[in-house]
């Protein structure tokens, strides 16, 4: 196409050089001539630029100097070497774009972009209130031994100590197993700076595909009417019973599941009576001397050792909240799994700014050693 | 100003002095001998254009300066019959070879030399009585062996112009009257059928605003793209041949003619459109059957 527009176009160019009228042509008789030296220089080529620029003009329109031009060009014998074919002149846009991914550019700019992002990343990650990375609390429960074929659930991400040490503790575990799946009730709203006391009730529920769920759930309140749930803990104990006997696998941590699939637990109210005791230290081949508090079913606040007692589980009440130590951590009664929990560590910026507002986080953080989770103001959070 | 001849002078001086330390033969001349052509030349080719040349670039003009060439031609003028010697001893073969080119034969080719060392030697009288020397135009920017081919050839116009005009105008002739054909309906019957008289004259007058505006078109090229279109359609040069006038390779000068080509299409378009109310269909209806028509002119004048 561009051919055969380029052959129009040449051929109407040298119709229009045969015209006689001189139209486009030449104005000889009007001009002044170049002389020979300027002449001379323009066929040598060694003239300023400026300067061959004016006599171009000229030769354009005066054929007799452009004739002698001619032939003193062939007789000077100049040797021209082809020209580089220069690429079209990019746009002001595009030489941007170039000079941005220039190599040079690239080789300093992309690590630095790099780093820039994996900040402001991290950034972003830390100052989100909830985390979704924090795992749900897995409280596994060993069916009772009689038929019980529970094993010591290998540690799964996402599954703290805390649910092994329980599996294990659950596998010692020969009292029979409180079940009392319920969903997760509303938490009780601690009062900062309340006197300690036993405060909130929870119960596990298991995943359906792993059985049934069997977990310690923390200890009641001591406001919760007990009369009121006593019939139903005792249906509890009878659905243990029957587990127990078809030797079904209760415990959700022994059948630990794959890292992608958690188990949800939620820990709800519930009576304290339901609760039975673990030895979670024991279970660890570890003991636990001093005041510690063990807690039994029923029991507000009671010290207890670590001995013997298969069903002792520690617990502390700090500053107005409840924990129960459990394979090393110390779990705020209160806490319901199922809520996205924000970790933390001791000495991060965060924490420093969490407890500038709550300093009762600071008691608590003080007074427990290890890794806490403490439920405050209805938001979990992890203390590392 | 002042501050800024006296410069340039400065300059001049400095310059020339390096100039006739660089020649082979100076010719005993000096630098003050030189300046004053010197001068010339840099007023002539830089600050006739710009007045503010640097100095640098001054500088650097003067050194390029042919010095052998400009001590020889200053000598001869200072009446340094040596320096006439070589001249003619170097330059005879230079000068009669140009005076064959552009020649019809021998004898005239003789005639011209001879009219060219008169030139040269000044034997013609200006009104006021001084010699006419054609050496005093040379400054030494081009080499001598050309720009005496250029004395010879400009000598040549003059006396051999109208033989060669007559032999162009009744080439034009032909042509032309073939584009007339063209334009009858005899000639115009012979492509697209028998055309109405009203036809014809539309077509005359389609292909009149066509030349107009493709003659607009070129005049509004730069200089060195008209040259070009000049030098390749209106003097029927080669593109290796008009490259070399433009200082370019012949390649470069193909790339420069096709771009200009469709520069051109477009700005005859444009002034169809926008100037002479046609129409884009109407414009590339009248480029391919204007073109049609001259190509099988052209053929038809081959095949006689």
């Amino acid at each position: 196409m561009k051919q055969e527009t380029n052959k129009e176009m040449d051929l109407l160019l040298r119709r229009l050089a045969r015209r006689p009228d001189g139209s486009a042509s030449n104005n000889d008789d009007l001009l002044d001539h170049l002389d020979a030296d300027e002449l001379n220089a323009y066929a040598e080529n060694a003239l300023p630029s400026t300067a061959r620029m004016r006599y171009t003009e000229h030769l354009a329109e005066c054929a007799r100097c452009r004739e002698l031009v001619v032939s003193l060009s062939g007789a000077a014998g100049v040797v021209l070497a082809p020209e580089a074919i220069k690429a079209a002149e990019p746009s002001g846009f595009r030489k941007f774009l170039g000079s941005l991914f220039s190599p040079m550019v690239l080789h300093y700019a992309a690590p630095a972009l790099g780093l820039i992002g994996v900040a402001i990343i991290g950034l972003v990650l830390l100052s989100r209130p909830e985390s979704n990375t924090d795992f749900v609390v897995q409280v596994p429960r060993e069916a009772p031994a009689a038929g019980n074929a529970a094993s010591p659930a290998p540690s799964a991400p996402g599954f703290s100590s805390y649910d092994n040490n329980n599996a294990a503790v659950d596998k010692n575990d020969a009292a029979p197993k409180q079940e009392a799946p319920r969903k997760s009730g509303e938490q009780p709203a601690p009062v900062p700076n309340a006197p300690p006391s036993v405060n909130v009730t929870a119960e596990v529920r298991q995943d359906a595909a792993t059985g049934a769920a069997a977990q310690p759930a923390p200890q009641e309140s001591p406001a919760a009417p007990k009369t009121a749930d006593s019939s139903e803990a005792k249906k509890r104990e009878e659905e243990a019973q029957k587990d127990q006997t078809a030797g079904r696998k209760t415990v959700v941590a022994n059948e630990a599941p794959p890292q992608a699939e958690k188990k949800e637990v939620e820990i709800s109210r519930r009576q304290v009576s339901d609760l039975p005791l673990v030895d979670a230290q024991k279970s660890r081949g570890r003991g636990i001397g001093g005041s510690v508090q063990a807690s039994r079913p029923g029991s507000v606040q009671r010290d207890g050792t670590d001995d013997k007692d298969h069903n002792f589980v520690e617990t502390r009440s700090v500053a107005g909240r409840r924990f129960r130590k459990e394979g090393g951590v110390w779990i705020d009664t209160a806490y319901n799994s199922a809520r996205t929990t924000t970790t933390l560590a001791r000495n991060s910026e965060q924490f420093r700014a969490l407890v500038a507002d709550e300093p009762a986080i600071q008691t608590i953080a003080d007074q427990l050693d290890g890794e806490i989770v403490v439920v405050w103001k209805g938001r979990p959070y992890r203390i590392r | 100003m002042e501050s800024s001849s006296r410069q340039i002078q400065t300059i001049v001086t400095k310059s020339a002095a390096r100039l006739v330390a660089r020649a082979s033969d100076s010719r005993s001349l000096t630098g003050e001998t030189m300046a004053p052509r010197v001068a010339a030349a840099v007023e002539k080719y830089l600050l006739r254009n710009d007045p503010n040349t640097p100095d640098a670039e001054i500088a650097k003009f003067i050194d390029e300066l042919q010095a052998d060439d400009l001590c020889l031609i200053i000598a001869c003028e200072r009446g340094d019959e040596s320096a006439w010697n070589d001249l003619v001893e170097r330059f005879t073969a230079t000068v009669r070879s140009a005076a064959r080119s552009v020649s019809p034969n021998e004898d005239a080719a003789e005639d011209l030399a001879q009219s060219i060392w008169a030139e040269l030697y000044g034997l013609r009288k200006r009104n006021d009585g001084t010699p006419a020397s054609k050496l005093a135009y040379y400054s030494g920017r081009g080499s001598l062996a050309g720009w005496l081919r250029a004395v010879v050839g400009q000598l040549a116009v003059d006396v051999f112009r109208k033989q060669s005009r007559l032999v162009q105008t009744e080439e034009d002739a032909d042509l032309d009257r073939l584009a007339k054909d063209a334009n009858v309906p005899a000639g115009h019957a012979v492509f697209a059928g028998i055309a109405t008289p009203e036809e014809s004259m539309s077509n005359r007058y389609a292909q009149a605003d066509m030349q107009q505006a493709l003659n607009t078109a070129v005049q509004e090229l730069d200089a060195e793209d008209r040259l070009l279109v000049k030098l390749y359609y209106f003097d029927n040069l080669r593109l290796r041949e008009a490259g070399v006038v433009l200082g370019v390779h012949e390649a470069t000068a193909s790339r420069r003619l096709t771009r200009i080509q469709t520069d051109l299409r477009k700005r005859v378009t444009k002034i169809l459109v926008d100037e002479r109310g046609w129409t884009q269909a109407e414009t590339e209806k009248s480029f391919a059957e204007v073109a049609q028509h001259m190509d099988t002119n052209l053929e038809a004048l081959l095949s006689k």
